[in-house]
């Protein structure tokens, strides 16, 4: 029973990332792009899966993910499946290093990833050419990934914060009784 | 210790062919290269069935919300304009009605017996009721103290001081305001002042003269200041008193005090 509650909140969690994903692509993306750099947030959600779930899981909402995010662009249906499926293993991957305690890193890990996305993306997209891909990924890339980080970065730390403050005041429970 | 150690990056690298999450893994990306070699007619019709089930609720209310924006703005917009037009409206009809008066005030000029100069009331004496105003000729317009004013419908006062570029007129209802006039009907003669208020006395008519109330006052020119046939009044009620030898005749004045705008000033008659 424990394995089946388990694998039922995944697929609720995936559903309700997965909405989150189609109504910010649908309504908000817009309007948190500031002069043409986009705030990735598929791909944030995509590599907090892999991180807290691993590789498996990384893949498979990647995957998912990625054939929503293409589902406009019928042209290039599966192109970002591939990318996002390999992005979010690769997340999932180093889900179990030490080294991400440190938000820092981890904020590291989202800039990276939404370099090799973009990357990826528009090799596939632009039928390697390669030149394309540079303009992009000089010009538009390094600064989504940039905006994206510092958005991960922020929202980590106020959830430390919270979480910080909740253990402090379960601390103070325990000893003022 | 760097952020990402070197060793960390060939252990996952080494994963990718391990295990049952690489098997996961692999079988995803073989399963997208599929879907991404796929004809695109093939991947246009399962699109655009799964575009309106994900996204298709959402684009319609992006659509509404933007609609309502747009709106919103149109409206700010209409707004702004039927303000800017009901401004401009009412001033045309401000200046239409003002050129009405115009007119009328040119007929009576070029129907008159008189030489009159055509003036504006600058202002009014503040106070319930107007007892003088200023216009806005004074004495290099040729005006002189004691010239009759007057505007379309009858007698309004006399210039009682001048000066360089306007001039003070004493209206009807100044309580050192007095004109000699008489009764259109019956010839009979009185003296028109105020004692304060809207209605006007015809005073010194004794009590065996014949006025009737709904009769017309006009000037008698007698006083030598007013030019005779100016309409002053109308009766609107005449009493007895036994212990006076004067009947008691008050008039309604033929000019609306409160909405003096232009005045002619008798420069000769």
């Amino acid at each position: 029973m424990p394995i089946r509650n388990f694998t039922w909140s995944k697929i609720t969690n995936t559903i309700f990332l997965l909405l989150i994903i189609v109504i910010y692509q649908s309504l908000f993306s817009n309007l948190l792009t500031i002069q043409q750099i986009k705030l990735d947030l598929p791909l944030l959600i995509l590599v907090y899966v892999g991180l807290i779930y691993g590789p498996s899981s990384g893949a498979i909402f990647g995957f998912i993910e990625g054939l929503l995010l293409d589902l406009p662009t019928p042209f290039f249906l599966g192109a970002g499946a591939l990318v996002k499926t390999a992005i979010g293993y690769l997340s999932g991957s180093v889900k179990d290093n030490l080294f991400l305690e440190n938000i820092l890193s981890k904020g590291g890990i989202i800039f990276l990833c939404v370099c090799l996305n973009d990357f990826w993306y528009y090799i596939l997209t632009s039928g390697f050419d390669i030149n394309y891909t540079f303009f992009v990924f000089f010009n538009y890339t390094i600064l989504s990934a940039l905006y994206t980080a510092l958005a991960g970065l922020a929202i980590m730390w106020y959830k430390q914060i919270k979480r910080d403050k909740k253990i402090t005041e379960n601390f103070t429970r325990v000893y003022d009784r | 210790m760097p952020l990402l150690p070197i060793n960390t990056l060939t252990q996952n690298f080494s994963t990718l062919f391990k295990g049952r999450s690489s098997i996961v893994f692999w079988a995803l990306l073989i399963l997208s290269l599929l879907i991404f070699i796929l004809p695109v007619r093939t991947k246009k019709g399962f699109t655009e069935i799964a575009l309106s089930f994900s996204y298709g609720p959402f684009y319609s209310l992006a659509n509404r919300i933007e609609e309502l924006h747009q709106v919103n703005q149109k409206n700010r917009v209409l707004g702004e304009l039927v303000m800017k037009l009901s401004l401009k409206n009412y001033q045309l009809e401000e200046e239409r009605i003002e050129n009405m008066r115009l007119k009328e005030l040119l007929q009576f000029k070029q129907k008159s017996s008189f030489e009159l100069i055509p003036t504006k009331v600058i202002s009014i004496e503040p106070g319930r009721f107007p007892i003088s105003l200023l216009i806005n000729l004074g004495e290099k317009d040729g005006l002189k103290k004691g010239m009759p004013v007057i505007n379309i419908n009858g007698l309004v006062g006399k210039i009682s001081e001048v000066l360089v570029g306007s001039s003070v007129v004493q209206l009807l209802f100044h309580p050192n305001c007095r004109v000699s006039a008489l009764d259109k009907r019956s010839r009979v003669q009185g003296i028109v002042k105020s004692k304060g208020g809207i209605i006007l006395d015809l005073g010194n008519v004794p009590l065996e003269e014949d006025i009737k109330t709904g009769d017309e006052i006009f000037t008698s020119g007698l006083g030598g200041i007013f030019p005779p046939n100016l309409r002053i009044g109308r009766v609107i009620s005449v009493r007895q008193n036994s212990d006076s030898a004067f009947k008691t005749i008050k008039l309604k004045p033929a000019v609306n005090f409160f909405q003096l705008e232009e005045l002619f000033i008798i420069k000769s008659y």
